[in-house]
């Protein structure tokens, strides 16, 4: 009874959405199957806007930068190439670079960088680290790093800070956060590859 | 070798990481980032979710189609009222007015701030009439209209907005409606375009605010003489 409502491959019907991977979905969305893509949205709506929302910070900036970042994942899902990584992870860079780009352009630059940011960042994804093996070796390979690149790495990433700010924050040249951000991420390619 | 790789490399890697910037990225330069943003997306895929508004679909639908944002259209002039807000405290006692937000659509295409290019289909001037965020000041007018704004002979859609931008013809006056369903309109009174108007006005969502061109002193019997030249369903405020 699976019918496409267009030409072209038959697309998934109700029983198996459900049981489809985020990378089946994804692949039904480049061909513009739309209940594919409601199926995708369901499934990954509320991960993806936490993670525009905590870059954005401002709840208007990141609605705006999350439904846009939808509309591009609709327009460009045929970019995913499931050899270089997973349908999440693929979705969570198209979401976060909207955020960063909307966050650079229009987002305040002001809110402070909170004395407990990385603290509460990292048990956040610690919670979630027993089971998903990738966040567990980045994890790993982020604590392997001395406290201050660390802590500018997982800022810079997580909350969108600039290194502008991150050199306000540690009082420190941004030319030396340049290159503890560039120290640290040399030492988790190669602590990633081991 | 190394070092000139390595450089690349962490040039991407910082791309990936946000403190460098993503404008003049070559192809290469963009595989090399999306590599590193593979290895950090579980990082960024660990934040706590959080559920989108009820309507976001809807939304992202639209944007998909082609038509106008209503939710985006209030943020963008409620973003520009705040400027106005400043000059209309200091130039007029200000009371209350329209409590809510009227979105007129017209024609469909998307709203992003800053010129917009149409689709090939008859345009219109697409129009919102805004109150600034919590309901006081001026009302205020969100337009969009076609223009050859760069001189190269294609439309742009360009984004204004202004107190009541709407001209009268010579020797008319402007009248607002209130068009609440299945009724008759009741008259809310002439408004000014070339100053600020402040109105009362008890409305309900799903109500129809209308403007039509009258003589000078309004309609004639209360009733309008033509066919709006503005008009939209009142949407609640944020």
């Amino acid at each position: 009874m699976a019918s496409g409502e267009r030409d072209g491959p038959v697309s998934l019907d109700g029983a198996n959405l459900a049981e489809s991977s985020l990378e089946d979905l994804l692949a039904q969305v480049a061909r513009q199957d739309r209940r594919a893509y409601r199926a995708l949205y369901d499934a990954t709506s509320a991960k993806l806007f936490g993670v525009t929302l905590r870059i954005c910070r401002e709840r208007s900036l990141a609605e705006e930068a999350f439904q846009e970042a939808f509309i591009g994942i609709w327009r460009t899902a045929a970019d995913f190439d499931p050899a270089r990584g997973s349908a999440l992870a693929w979705m969570a860079g198209v979401a976060r670079n909207r955020a960063l780009d909307l966050l650079r352009k229009r987002g305040r630059s002001d809110t402070p960088i909170e004395g407990d940011a990385l603290e509460k960042l990292l048990s956040e994804a610690a919670v979630q680290r027993a089971g998903q093996a990738d966040l567990d070796a980045l994890l790993q390979c982020l604590e392997r790093l001395e406290e201050t690149p660390r802590r500018a790495v997982v800022l810079a990433y997580c909350e969108g800070r600039t290194r502008d700010e991150l050199a306000a924050h540690f009082a420190a040249p941004a030319n030396t956060v340049k290159t503890w951000l560039r120290r640290a991420l040399l030492s988790l390619r190669s602590c990633l590859e081991e | 070798m190394a070092d000139q790789d390595d450089d690349k490399h962490l040039d991407a890697a910082e791309r990936a990481l946000g403190t460098e910037p993503r404008e003049h990225e070559s192809a290469e330069g963009r595989r090399a980032r999306e590599d590193w943003d593979a290895k950090l997306a579980p990082l960024a895929l660990a934040a706590p979710p959080v559920q989108p508004p009820a309507d976001m679909f809807q939304r992202i639908e639209r944007g998909i189609a082609g038509e106008p944002d209503t939710a985006k259209i209030v943020q963008l002039a409620e973003r520009r009222a705040r400027r106005w807000r400043a000059v209309a405290l200091a130039t007029s006692g200000i009371a209350a007015c329209l409590m809510v937000v009227v979105a007129t659509i017209l024609t469909t295409f998307p709203l992003i701030e800053g010129p917009i290019t149409p689709p090939a289909a008859p345009q219109q001037a697409y129009v919102a009439l805004v109150t600034p965020e919590g309901g006081e000041g001026p009302a205020m007018i969100v337009e969009v209209r076609f223009t050859d704004f760069f001189g190269e002979g294609t439309q742009t859609g360009i984004v204004t907005v202004q107190p009541l931008h709407v001209t009268a013809p010579e020797g008319r006056a402007l009248e607002l409606w209130l068009i609440p369903p299945g009724q008759a309109p009741q008259s809310v009174g002439l408004v000014d375009p070339q100053s600020v108007t402040l109105l009362n006005v008890a409305a309900e969502p799903g109500d129809i605010l209308a403007i039509t061109v009258e003589p000078p002193g309004g309609a004639p019997g209360g009733v309008p003489s033509g066919p709006p030249i503005l008009s939209g369903p009142l949407v609640p405020a944020r």
